[in-house]
């Protein structure tokens, strides 16, 4: 060790080379496996969408034809696009005011009971954790006009009018897509607005009954702002599940009868797998992208100061 | 007083028990169908089977593909858990403990990856496993589900990392230990309980997935569970309530059943997973 020394330059850059060859094997040992699946197949094909989006190509030709921003003029003249975008409103509205509302009334509910709690929660939560594709199956079911619950339900109180395709019919495709859609997830709002309840002071319930507060009033001023931190995250988390949505509309319609259950995600779908234009596809993608990213930089900075 | 306020939890119970078959009323009325014929199915959708045949189930195992099913959704799932969890815990730890300079950069590209849907990278994604040779692999998922997974892995190991205290890593540092000594002696053995909740949620999020096989694995014969499903009623069994049903049954029970087991790990790990 006494005669290592740095005093010659040699052995300096010696030292400067072996710190930086250090680095670099640090950087391959630690984030090299993980960049080698995610450079190759998620950030190389997210920047390829963008410049895809600025081409008209049929996924299949050799070459790409560069028409600028065509793709997003189109977009805002497509009455199809129209009615996708509508339809992911329909589902952020409700999505926010459905699961939310249950969501809350049950988990007051289950706040003031001790036995059988994790019971009912765990019912509640079961729809969240069943897949997508069972949910649309199941759901489709209920609403089949021959075979359907919902149909024999009317059938038997003397209304056959209204023991209808629900699915097949233009007007109400989406409605009940959006129902099926609210039951996987009020279970979750439900157990978010549980865990928010368990933070809320008692004794400042007991103030409130002492000034003579009722029941409906000690949920509105005290219950309610305190579940505030709750109700934003689960306003972000539905925006941002109801932009994504497609799943569940896929298996139960496909975005149909005549493209009236479209959403953002199924109809950029059909573009580029089924109609054969992805340079508008990728547009769509890119309009799509653009939309759920605000929502969850938004939702992850919440996140973060909650935390 | 006491009487009114146990009237009170009666009611309660009475309410929530209400809620609670109302919300597995869809789930149970499909999984009756399983057991009825077509036309006990049409003529009375609501009442139960006049006979449970449970063979119809053992049916729809087989016609369905089932086997097969469940063989490729194991043999797709399992990688992709074991590749999201080993790599984003060795990026997380490259993250936080490593010095590595750009380290903030390195973190902001993985967290582009937490904000953005799949449709974004969906249409090349498919050229790109066409290009290699990867479209009706297993091993072509796995690496789009890997891919797709990572930065909630990167994202959920490093703010675990990032709470540890950094005395206990600077103390082994200065003991003359290496990174890798480090990660493997001191770091992992308490990095269990976050690699499980990784584990658990990428597991769920790989055997459910839908779009990426969807588009990835055109062969019938490589199908996943999920993607096997959606198939049973595009093609010959569309008017097949009872295959449909039971295909219903035989996908979800097993899932149902490890959920209401573990129900707290899952709904823990459920609401973590939210952000993605």
């Amino acid at each position: 060790m006494q005669s290592k020394t740095y005093s010659s330059s040699k052995a300096f850059d010696e030292g400067r080379r072996k710190k930086a060859l250090a680095l670099i094997g640090r950087y391959a040992l630690f984030l090299g496996p993980a960049l080698l699946v995610y450079l190759p197949f998620l950030l190389y094909p997210l920047v390829q969408t963008f410049v895809l989006s600025f081409h008209e190509w049929n996924g299949v030709s050799e070459a790409k034809l560069f028409v600028g921003l065509d793709n997003f003029r189109r977009a805002f003249d497509d009455d199809i696009f129209r009615i996708s975008i509508t339809n992911n409103g329909i589902w952020v509205v409700a999505s926010i005011a459905l699961p939310m509302f249950f969501g809350l009334i049950l988990a007051v509910m289950l706040s003031k009971v001790q036995t059988g709690q994790r019971v009912y929660t765990g019912v509640f939560f079961a729809p969240v954790v069943i897949n997508l594709i069972v949910v649309g199956l199941v759901w489709g079911l209920i609403y089949n006009p021959l075979v359907g619950p919902l149909g024999q339900f009317f059938r038997a109180i003397g209304y056959p009018q209204l023991a209808q395709g629900w699915l097949g019919n233009t007007s109400t495709a989406t409605p009940a897509i959006v129902l099926a859609g609210n039951w996987t997830f009020f279970g979750f709002c439900t157990v978010i607005f549980l865990q928010g309840l368990r933070t809320v002071n008692p004794e400042q319930i007991e103030a409130a009954m002492m000034d003579g507060a009722g029941a409906v009033q000690r949920f509105r001023y005290v219950t309610v702002p305190a579940l505030s931190n709750q109700v934003t995250l689960l306003v972000v988390i539905s925006v941002i599940g109801s932009f994504k949505v497609f799943d569940i509309v896929y298996v139960m319609t496909k975005g149909g009868p005549s493209h009236a259950s479209e959403v953002i995600a199924t109809y950029m779908y059909w573009q580029s797998f089924e109609n054969g234009r992805q340079g508008y596809g990728a547009a769509l993608a890119v309009l799509l992208t653009l939309l759920v990213a605000g929502a969850s930089i938004a939702l992850v900075s919440l996140r973060e100061r909650q935390n | 007083m006491i009487e009114r306020k146990q009237l009170n939890i009666l009611l309660l119970h009475v309410l929530l028990t209400f809620f609670a078959l109302a919300t597995l009323f869809p789930i149970l009325i499909i999984g009756l169908m399983a057991f009825k014929t077509n036309n006990e199915i049409f003529a009375a959708p609501l009442r139960p089977p006049d006979v449970w045949r449970f063979s119809q189930i053992a049916d729809a195992w087989v016609q369905g593909n089932f086997k097969t099913y469940y063989l490729n959704s194991i043999m797709v799932s399992v990688p992709t858990v074991l590749i999201v969890v080993s790599c984003s815990t060795l990026a997380a730890y490259g993250l936080v403990f490593a010095r590595l300079k750009g380290s903030r950069i390195m973190l902001g590209l993985f967290l582009l990856g937490l904000i953005m849907p799949l449709q974004a990278v969906v249409i090349p994604l498919f050229h790109l496993q066409v290009a290699l040779g990867l479209l009706n692999t297993h091993f072509g998922l796995v690496l789009a589900q890997a891919a797709v997974g990572m930065p909630f892995g990167v994202f959920l190991m490093r703010s675990f990392m990032s709470g540890l205290p950094r005395e206990i890593i600077e103390a082994a540092r200065i003991d003359g230990a290496t990174d890798v000594e480090i990660l493997r002696r001191v770091v992992l053995p308490i990095s269990t309980a976050p690699a499980m909740t990784l584990a658990t949620l990428q597991f769920m999020y790989s055997w459910n997935d839908f779009l990426l096989p969807l588009m990835l694995l055109q062969d019938p014969e490589m199908r996943t569970v999920t993607l096997g499903l959606f198939y049973l009623q595009g093609g010959t069994y569309t008017l097949n309530y009872t295959m449909i049903s039971a295909g219903v049954l035989i996908t979800s029970a097993p899932i149902m059943v490890v959920f209401f087991a573990l129900q707290r790990q899952f709904i823990a790990g459920a609401t973590i997973g939210a952000v993605k």
